[in-house]
């Protein structure tokens, strides 16, 4: 109980100067009465600006936004709750800069005041809850980030156990063909090299995940040292033109005359390279063209992938990066979605940068890798 | 008690008319069109409530609660189970995700959503007795059934009991149970019965 004929003058005062709330109260005709600090502060309207004026004169808003029968019903005795969700703001007030947000966000009680029983006018308090609900909303944001890195993980497990067993199968469907007609050479021979294919194809799982483990946990070293740029990339790209010329892609290269050398790790290098131009090669369909253009630049060096393959929509093209992610049906074309994740994650640790553009699809895809002239070693770990 | 099914029928058709005023809002609040139904309406002594509430609200019971002072005076309370509030605000504040749990903000939406009910039942029961009931603040209360009846009946000193509407909230093909209870000593029971009688013969 706060009410004590000996404090009420200094707890009012206390209120009017104090309270961490806007204090707004009327007569019975609605006329301000009392506009405490709180609303000279947040509002930027005097006491002496507004007592004798009317609310609604004030705040106009009220009226367009109908919660003037809020004010109806209090001189009628009944209290109103006004929640934040529900309204977002009693008036529109400006939030607090570091916020970022149109508005303040509040919460409201209208009520009554009564003197012996009578309706003598209204009191309206005021909370400023923006703080509250930026910070609600991050936690439902941090659950549904969660909620989808326990979906993606499903997937990846779905797909992993299926990845890893389709090479096994072969491996070991071709065991038993050898057991039983080992003499035939030339079954031997077309089923050694499935074998190997198949165990390459594994190992290459194997690897991309111990990669992304080893990222993730931020134990992956580079071995930093001068490397020729243009060296690099040949390299990259002739491991590929096999499988280009299988697939009936056409592989162009343009690359500078004179070569340079950056401080790289060559081996991660060729593997972001390998990455990219492979992920260009799976998506392009025979008779498509994949081009990698190499550019110099005073911070660093420029290699562009560009393909004719079936392009990304703009839905996709921010998840591209992010490990796990595979685009709506691409999972049926191979591969853990993993490739790209570990691409990221090594270009930044050499303190590079990497993008991807497409005009939608149908439309091919550019990826754009940024290099500087010396790796320099930044933060490891997934985003 | 002495509740016949004529007052039984009149009292109903008095919380309807509440209701279809608190449909009305709450739909208006929410963009959606939201229905309110009081299939049925009783009166209880209070010990015979918890035996009613404690068949759909097993554990933590969720109740906006507002008491009324004047010629008529008591508690009034919608009350619901953790789950059914949670899926309440979440369907009825639908711009953001689903919470799925009931934080400060659903918390404050819920007691609008109380606050509403609460006083245009009792705005209907103070313009049939003609007088004006003086409202406190609506409170919420995250609490065990046993812990809300305790803290409804202590201090009380006359015999009390509560006019109890199973309700359910509809939205979006969607139905949220609950329970409006308004609960009076015998004297202002036995006014608000005699007032029923006198609205059903005007």
């Amino acid at each position: 109980m706060l009410k004590n004929p000996d404090f009420n003058e200094p707890i009012l005062d206390w209120l009017n100067d104090y309270a961490s709330q806007g204090i707004v109260t009327t007569d019975k005709d609605l006329i301000i009465r009392g506009w405490n600090c709180w609303l000279e502060e947040n509002t930027g309207r005097s006491a002496a600006e507004v007592l004798g004026r009317s609310l609604f004169v004030i705040f106009p808003d009220l009226v367009e936004r109908g919660l003037d029968r809020l004010y109806r019903s209090a001189l009628e005795g009944q209290i109103s709750v006004l929640a934040q969700r529900f309204h977002q703001y009693l008036t529109k007030l400006p939030a607090r800069p570091e916020f970022g947000l149109a508005e303040m966000q509040q919460a409201a009680r209208i009520a009554p005041l009564v003197c012996n029983g009578i309706v003598i006018g209204t009191i309206t308090v005021i909370h400023d809850v923006s703080e509250r609900v930026i910070r609600e909303n991050e936690l439902v944001a941090a659950r549904e980030q969660a909620d989808k890195a326990n979906e993606a993980k499903d997937r990846f497990l779905a797909v992993l156990s299926h990845d890893l067993r389709t090479p096994l199968t072969s491996i070991l469907g071709w065991a038993r063909i050898f057991r039983e007609r080992a003499g035939d050479e030339q079954i031997v021979r077309r089923g050694t090299e499935i074998i190997e294919r198949s165990a390459a194809v594994q190992l290459q799982l194997i690897e991309e995940i111990l990669d992304l483990s080893r990222i993730t946990a931020a134990k992956l070293e580079l071995n930093l040292e001068p490397v020729e740029v243009r060296q690099i990339v040949n390299a990259a790209l002739e491991t590929l033109e096999p499988a280009a010329i299988a697939k009936g892609i056409t592989l162009h290269r343009s690359m500078p005359d004179e070569p340079r050398v950056a401080k790289l790790d060559s081996k991660r290098c060729q593997q972001i390279i390998w990455n990219l131009v492979s992920n260009s090669l799976k998506f392009t369909p025979r008779g498509g063209a994949v081009e990698a253009t190499l550019k110099y630049a005073s911070e660093g060096f420029e290699l562009r992938i560009a393909d004719t393959g079936k392009g990304i929509d703009a839905e996709s093209l921010p998840h591209l990066f992010e490990p796990l992610w595979q685009a709506e049906g691409s999972a049926s074309d191979g591969g853990l979605g993993l490739g790209l994740a570990i691409v990221r994650n090594l270009v930044e640790l050499h303190g590079g940068s990497i993008h991807a553009e497409s005009s939608g699809t149908g439309q091919g895809a550019t990826f754009i890798l940024k290099m500087p002239w010396s790796g320099a070693r930044t933060q490891a770990g997934l985003a | 008690m002495l509740f016949t099914d004529k007052q039984r029928d009149s009292l109903g058709e008095l919380i309807n008319i509440a209701f279809a005023r608190t449909a009305a809002s709450l739909s208006e609040l929410s963009g959606h069109r939201v229905l309110l139904n009081a299939p049925e309406v009783d009166v209880l002594a209070m010990d015979e409530l918890a035996a009613v509430l404690s068949r759909s609200i097993k554990q933590e019971v969720v109740t906006v609660h507002q008491i009324f002072s004047g010629s008529v005076s008591g508690d009034a309370l919608l009350m619901f189970n953790y789950e059914g509030a949670v899926t309440l605000t979440d369907l009825l504040c639908e711009y953001r995700a689903p919470s799925r749990r009931l934080d400060t903000s659903a918390q404050e939406a819920l007691t609008e959503v109380g606050n509403i009910l609460l006083n245009a039942c009792l705005g209907v029961f103070g313009n049939l007795l003609h007088v004006q009931v003086s409202f406190s603040m609506p409170r919420l209360h995250l609490e065990s059934l046993d812990q809300l009846l305790r803290s409804i009946t202590i201090g009380s000193e006359e015999l009390r009991y509560a006019v109890v509407v199973s309700t359910a909230f509809s939205i979006k093909e969607s139905a949220v149970s609950g329970y409006m209870s308004i609960v009076l000593g015998v004297s202002s029971l036995d006014r608000l019965l005699r007032a029923i009688e006198d609205w059903e013969e005007t």
